[in-house]
């Protein structure tokens, strides 16, 4: 399946390596090339409307590395973290006609999918969460429908946001999602008063926020 | 109208998944009523969107991919999960992450005398050391009084509750550790029903405590 190359900030290798903070995270992204959020709404909705499996091949060579990364980084073991990967790409594949593309972004989408999966070796839990279509009454995101165009770029402009973020709000915001601490465990390992991390988290997310277009979050 | 909400750092625990599957229910159940701590984790979520993006890519096995696609196989698609359709009075009091939990009407489930005032339906979580039930309360009683060494997070359904300076009533949410000791006290104008998760045996204080121990039964 072709893709097409994307320039789009931060995505090369030095700037990631700056972010993770360790050269043991090399990112075997030589091969890889970039691609949209278009590009991946596309193969979400090819699987959806008519189980393209090659469109699926494509959803996980760009995904199970990033999920096994990403579990990896929260202190999952090897064998879980493929075991994650695994289970949220058979979940993508059976949930995929429900994905939305004026909603959410395919990775915020796919985030939430491996955020609601326990999996560990003792047992599976549930993660209770709500789906949009039960709430009746919450107003649409902005004033007018937005499409799969303007979700990436505002997905785009929320991760060009995050790379720019001061370094010390970046640490401790990444610490939150992978580490799973509360900010008062990041505040005694940093050694910094409780204050300075709530205030640190406050200001990384108002930025986020900023880079949103009005009425969206 | 609801006035008290989960803090931003329980909002970016739940939006994170770092919270326990009780305790999440009690927040989940917390934002399908209230659009502005919801649109607070939608942009949590997004940031964890932004995080998978940017993740270290870890090389997979070719073999992976061929376990998935003979997974595939017998994984039909599913449409999204049907909540239980349940009798009016039973949709209107539960909200939809919490109707995942209570499958039967108010009316037929069944409820555990605790002591002499108070109503329990557990609910079942899938790990053993984290509680999560629902509780009714008579009109103008006291909740005995505690401490708690963990988590417990509270949202109201029916009715209110008085703690201290504050009153609490539907959707209103409250988290309480063990830097907080509190004896609520709900209204007189009728009972009020709470869903309350702890993530450890709440600790009763004085002689009345020590005699009637509901919640450490866990």
């Amino acid at each position: 399946m072709e893709v097409q190359a994307v320039g789009s900030v931060g995505r090369d290798c030095g700037t990631r390596l700056l972010r993770t903070g360790s050269a043991l995270e090399r990112s075997e992204s030589s091969a890889s090339v970039a691609v949209t959020n278009d590009d991946l709404c596309n193969l979400v909705e090819a699987v959806g409307a008519t189980r393209d499996r090659h469109a699926f091949v494509a959803l996980f060579q760009h995904f199970a590395p990033r999920l096994k990364g990403f579990a990896l980084r929260r202190g999952i073991d090897a064998a879980a973290a493929e075991e994650l990967a695994q289970e949220t790409l058979i979940t993508i594949w059976r949930k995929a006609a429900s994905f939305d593309r004026t909603r959410a972004t395919v990775s915020t989408w796919v985030f939430t999918i491996v955020r609601n999966k326990r999996i560990d070796l003792f047992r599976r839990e549930g993660y209770p969460a709500v789906e949009l279509s039960e709430i009746a009454d919450f107003p649409a995101e902005g004033s007018n429908p937005h499409d799969g165009a303007q979700m990436a770029e505002i997905g785009d402009h929320l991760r060009e946001a995050m790379l720019t973020l001061p370094k010390e709000q970046y640490e401790i915001l990444t610490k939150a999602f992978f580490e799973e601490k509360s900010h008062r465990a990041i505040a005694a390992e940093l050694g910094l008063p409780l204050g300075t991390v709530k205030s640190r988290i406050r200001l990384a997310l108002t930025r986020l926020r900023g880079a949103l277009p009005e009425g969206y979050t | 109208m609801i006035v008290h909400h989960p803090d931003e750092e329980i909002l970016l625990d739940y939006g994170a998944g770092s919270l326990s599957e009780g305790l999440a229910l009690v927040v989940a159940t917390h934002l399908s009523m209230c659009p502005d701590c919801s649109a607070h984790v939608r942009l949590i979520e997004r940031c964890g969107g932004a995080l998978l993006d940017d993740a270290p890519e870890h090389r997979v096995d070719e073999q992976a991919l061929q376990d998935v696609l003979e997974r595939l196989d017998v994984s039909e698609p599913v449409p999204p999960p049907q909540i239980m359709r349940l009798d009016p009075e039973t949709e209107a009091l539960l909200p939809a992450p919490l109707r995942r939990y209570v499958t039967k009407n108010l009316v037929d489930l069944d409820w555990r005398a605790v002591g002499r005032l108070l109503e329990e339906h557990r609910l079942s979580l899938a790990r053993k050391d984290v509680k999560a039930a629902l509780y009714r309360f008579p009109a103008a009683s006291r909740m005995p009084k505690h401490t708690h060494r963990g988590q417990e997070y509270a949202i109201v359904l029916a009715g209110a509750y008085r703690d201290g300076e504050n009153r609490f009533r539907r959707g209103d949410f409250s988290a309480m550790d063990a830097s907080h000791q509190h004896q609520p006290t709900v209204e007189p104008d009728g009972p009020c029903m709470c869903l309350v998760a702890l993530d450890a045996p709440v600790k009763l204080l004085g002689l009345t405590g020590f005699l009637m121990n509901p919640f450490l039964r866990i």
